[in-house]
């Protein structure tokens, strides 16, 4: 990370300008699957928010901002490319503005000696049907006295009527903290409940700092189970391995499609997010944690069948011998 | 005082495996032994890996000759000392990628001096330690000695041929050896002992640089052990002192016909060995030099 570097080598690189659920569902994993597979040795650059690098970092040697002006420009972001905002769908970045990233990136290495690979364009699925690679996210674990439980309550512009309504998330968040630490996570502009704070309300929508993601991280690493409905931090959450209540129209999606590492999900459908109540949610949470912890104790159960058995043959040998 | 706890990952449900005798020895040093045997696991086995360990929190865990399995199963779960215990050749080593759970591990051995060389590159706590011996199993037992010479073990080619140009008859016990051996099925424990007890001389042949348990074993029970050389069992023991080697077949039928008339002399050397192996190879003694070597 920074700007003082000049890759004059044969080097991967390439970029994410749009939407973070596809970038971590789909385009690291594709990136990931070149590092250990096909240019092994090779350093790769991404060009992206500095905040993506936690995803990355196992495989990706320099991850570097994209230009200031980028990021001044009113583009939206939240889909396949960056749009001007307010675009039909289907739209695609303003060629300029793609040419002069491209210009720009290139100011960090030869592009003569690099192999550019950068994303598909437009609303493409080239990527599902290519070989992706992906790792679970590990973040050093939270201490708390009380269980914790990451919420990340979706209210977007773009696609408004998936956003659970506000008050509903408030009720969820108010009736969580009678029994768990709630940790609401997002981002301040694609997010419910900004500053919103309380008794076990640890809120960092609006945290600004370098270690944000880390600390995200961390959370869903410790947290007995996240809510939220479908967005970009279903994918995090699926990826920590944290239990994930998820509300949505897209099951199989995100329950298996793009489930990697088979998390325990508990998806409530919906055809209207706006139509689904507070009561609801907390009695499927309820339930969740229910069958997880009855799970739990299965999986308990049979670890000590296995060693009770193995210890009592290991016994019986051994005492065998001493009993002559 | 709470007992300290080790957890063995290899085959604790045989009786003629070693990993029984390990773990019998750290019993009776105060240890409580938490087995895994890790081949019975179909699917699962890091799950059950890391629920023990969570668990009981361990003073140490030892894999036993553990192969085939991820190494990082173990690098990523937390735990005091692992001790990566290898008891085969160089070759072995290299085609079960030992020196990867070498890397892993907190501490690691092997039984010859080749393997803990490869283990130093990437493990400085590599220790040659050898295999021990169960003194409730493997001790002197009279019994008529009907078997001139001794082999146990199963056939290949080198045995083969060097058992082929042995002027004597020799008791094979194993499997895979040619018809005209006669060879009896493999023995194992007691009765083992038993057929130790009524040999002569017990040869040894060895792969590399490396002697297998059978030395320790035979000279546990009182046999004379006529062996072949290899730099390893120059560091353990002496030469026509504990036993006796030889260099070619000549040098092995020449000891066979001496020892084989000179009772005295056979019988001398052979209860200098069982008094070394006593006094150093025990499993007792080999499990408190682990134990002492990882400071618990």
């Amino acid at each position: 990370m920074g700007t003082d570097i000049y890759l004059d080598e044969r080097c991967i690189v390439s970029f994410s300008i749009s939407e973070f659920g596809w970038f971590l569902g789909r385009w690291a994993g594709h990136l990931r699957y070149l590092k250990h597979n096909i240019y092994k040795d090779d350093k790769f650059i991404l060009f992206t928010d500095l905040d993506y690098h936690p995803f990355v970092e196992d495989f990706i040697t320099y991850t570097i901002e994209l230009p200031e002006w980028f990021y001044k420009t009113p583009l939206d972001r939240d889909c396949y490319e960056a749009p001007v905002i307010g675009s039909p769908p289907g739209s695609l970045t303003p060629p300029k503005v793609y040419e002069k990233l491209i210009e720009y990136m290139r100011g960090f290495y030869n592009y003569k000696k690099a192999i550019e690979i950068w994303p598909p364009r437009g609303c493409n699925p080239f990527v599902s049907f290519v070989p992706q690679v992906y790792r679970k996210l590990k973040a050093s674990k939270v201490e708390s006295d009380r269980p914790i439980v990451v919420v990340y309550p979706r209210k977007r512009a773009r696609a408004a009527e998936r956003n659970v309504p506000e008050f509903v998330w408030k009720e969820v968040v108010d009736a969580l903290t009678e029994d768990f630490k709630v940790v609401l996570v997002g981002t301040p502009n694609g997010s419910a409940l900004v500053g919103y704070i309380g008794p076990n309300i640890v809120n960092l929508i609006d945290y600004n700092e370098e270690d944000k993601m880390d600390k995200i991280l961390s959370y869903f690493n410790s947290a007995i189970c996240s809510v939220g409905s479908q967005s970009g931090l279903t994918y995090v959450s699926l990826q920590t391995d944290c239990p994930s209540y998820i509300i949505g129209h897209e099951k199989k999606r995100h329950a298996v499609d793009e489930n990697r590492f088979n998390t325990p999900v508990s998806f409530r459908v919906v055809h209207d997010y706006r139509a689904i109540d507070s009561q609801t949610i907390l009695s499927d949470i309820a339930e969740m944690l229910n069958v997880l912890k009855q799970e739990k104790e299965k999986e308990i159960n049979t670890h000590i069948k296995i060693l009770n058995e193995s210890t009592n043959t290991l016994n019986s040998i051994v005492e065998g011998y001493n009993a002559k | 005082m709470q007992n300290k706890i080790v957890v063995i990952v290899g085959v604790l449900d045989e009786q003629q495996s070693t990993n029984v005798w390990q773990a019998a020895a750290f019993m009776r040093n105060g240890w409580n032994v938490i087995p895994i045997n890790y081949r019975n696991f179909k699917d699962g086995f890091a799950e059950h890996y890391k629920f023990i360990v969570e668990r009981f929190n361990p003073e140490l865990v030892l894999l036993s000759k553990v192969n085939g399995v991820d190494p990082n199963i173990f690098s990523s779960v937390k735990t005091r000392n692992v001790w990566y215990w290898f008891m085969d050749n160089i070759k072995v080593a290299e085609a079960v990628n030992a020196i990867e759970y070498a890397k892993i591990s907190s501490h690691a051995s092997a039984t010859s001096s080749e393997v803990v060389e490869l283990f130093k590159t990437v493990n400085q706590s590599s220790y040659n330690i050898i295999e021990g011996f169960e003194p409730k199993i493997f001790y002197k037992e009279e019994a008529e000695k009907d078997i001139d010479v001794l082999f146990f073990g199963n056939a290949t080619t080198k045995r083969i041929e060097l058992l082929s140009k042995i002027d004597k008859k020799v008791e094979v016990f194993g499997v895979g050896w040619p018809e005209e051996f006669k060879a009896n099925n493999l023995v194992f424990l007691d009765d083992l002992r038993k057929v130790i007890a009524r040999s002569k001389i017990v040869l040894n042949l060895v792969h590399s640089n490396i002697f297998s348990d059978r030395v320790v074993t035979a000279m546990a029970c009182g046999s004379f052990v006529l062996s072949e050389y290899c730099r390893d069992l120059f560091t353990y023991f002496d030469n026509e002192e504990h036993l006796v080697w030889f260099t070619n077949t000549d040098e092995c039928n020449k000891y066979i016909n001496e020892y084989l008339v000179d009772d005295d002399k056979r019988e001398q050397i052979a209860q200098n060995g069982m008094k070394k192996v006593n006094e150093l190879y025990t499993w007792d003694m080999v499990i408190q030099r682990i134990i002492h070597l990882i400071g618990e």
